[in-house]
């Protein structure tokens, strides 16, 4: 190891060269390489982490670029893991990388967490955070979690073995909120600093628990606000009632999608491949739901677009008169759509696109 | 009796620095019926509550003089 380059960490008291052999000999797995993914990355490599995960199925999007400050607009349409990879590599030539360029489901979560120290949620979506919080459960793999909403940032540091097993998400909130309570950054807005600022604070929670520092935010959750630099930290107690799945059988076969509200019964879901059997039935309206300034990589062919923001007012266009199946870019709007359409007109058969245009993406990796 | 509520994320948007009136010795269940109430759009939010910054559970007491927060889950990432 080159102690010139971490000479000043080696220097500080609570990390020493013994704290920087346990950096160099650390495996984190970073699930998300977004606006949290982007600082914890950044951070971890420069430290000297000995090997790091990068998870992301998502390619990069000109609206991305204000906070996820690893990509340039030369990376646009191109899968995250990979951009990300590409410049972590030479930011840290010490650090070994392994790129999933995929998003993470409960059949191939426990095989990827099973080969890492500390697992890192940088995610943007429930039902992600619960598959994460149940692996490191069954793993027994530390959860170091942080989420943001508007102004305000929430970090914890779940089931780090102490003197016994410490909270986990499903302590703090043990089911899922109903789809559309929560907004996402898309509808409610975020300034870059925000996950900047509390990617940083995660980033230093796992090079505490690393180097074996006091204080680790276990048992608890950090709230802090970007508006007024005011923090609050709520104590966690574990909760025996909480029921998870279990064992290896019980965690693949949990409907995690069911589980977060991602499906609903009015509304068949298909998958993207049956999209060409469905374009030979007549009297099937196909109908893109995604904003216009989401189309800029060019329009789906024989799709009718009808952006989400005016849905309601433009539905009348559609005229469908048996089948109507909706897409967008992750599977979410398009079941909202659908659920609506099929609320005004319940004559229509109404399908949503499974994952939406991510499943194309996902089929090209597997 | 008037407790006095911590609010965050989108629950703060809703309720802003309202206090709520609960009975003494009423629980967290009768807390979220109260809100509920008197704030509909919480009606169907899932939210933490904690009673003197320790998350607590639906049968947990609220007394007199408590410090309530009230969390709900952020997604963004």
């Amino acid at each position: 190891m080159n102690f010139d380059k971490y000479q000043r960490q080696i220097a500080h008291k609570k990390i020493g060269v013994n704290g920087q052999i346990k950096l160099k000999e650390a495996s984190v797995l970073v699930v998300g390489a977004g606006g949290l993914g982007c600082p914890v990355l950044t951070y971890l490599t420069a430290a000297g982490v000995g090997k790091i995960g990068i998870v992301d199925g998502d390619d990069v999007e000109l609206s991305n670029l204000p906070r996820q400050v690893l990509y340039s607009e030369q990376d646009i349409d191109k899968n995250k893991a990979k951009c990300a990879l590409r410049y972590l590599k030479e930011l840290n030539g010490d650090v070994k990388f392994q790129c999933f360029p995929m998003h993470l489901d409960n059949e191939f979560a426990l095989e990827i967490v099973i080969d890492y120290d500390i697992v890192i949620d940088c995610t943007d979506d429930f039902a992600t955070r619960y598959i994460l919080n149940d692996a490191c459960c069954i793993m027994g793999r530390p959860l170091v979690y942080a989420a943001i909403s508007g102004d305000e940032g929430q970090v914890a540091v779940f089931n780090i073995l102490a003197k016994e097993l410490t909270a986990t998400y499903r302590d703090l909130f043990p089911v899922p909120p109903q789809n559309d309570e929560v907004p996402t950054c898309e509808q409610s807005g975020v300034v870059g600093v925000l996950p900047g600022i509390i990617g940083l604070i995660q980033a230093n929670e796992v090079i505490k628990i690393i180097t074996e520092q006091k204080d680790v935010l276990m048992n608890q959750v950090l709230i802090f606000n970007l508006s007024n630099y005011q923090s609050h930290i709520l104590e966690i107690p574990r909760n025996m009632d909480v029921k998870r799945p279990n064992t290896f059988e019980e965690f693949k076969s949990f409907n995690y999608a069911k589980f977060c509200n991602r499906e609903d019964d009015a509304v068949e879901e298909i998958d993207f491949f049956n999209l060409e059997e469905m374009k030979k039935e007549s009297n099937v309206v196909f109908v893109d739901v995604r904003e216009e300034s989401e189309l800029a990589s060019g329009k789906l062919e024989g799709f009718l677009v009808v952006p989400m923001s005016r849905f309601e007012s433009e539905m009348k266009f559609i005229r469908a008169t048996t089948k109507a199946v909706f897409i967008c870019k992750s599977g979410s709007r398009s079941r909202k759509a659908a659920k609506i359409y099929k609320e005004k007109y319940s004559n229509v058969v109404v399908y949503s696109i499974r994952n939406g245009l991510e499943e194309k993406q996902k089929q090209m990796y597997h | 009796m008037k407790i006095t509520i911590q609010a965050f994320g989108k629950i703060e948007e809703i309720i802003g620095d309202s206090d709520c009136t609960l009975n003494s010795g009423d629980t967290v269940k009768a807390l979220y019926n109260q809100l509920a109430i008197q704030f509909p759009a919480l009606a169907n939010m899932m939210y933490a509550v904690a009673i003197n910054n320790k998350i607590a559970n639906p049968s947990s007491e609220i007394k007199e003089g408590d410090s309530i927060a009230l969390l709900p889950p952020f997604s963004g990432g």
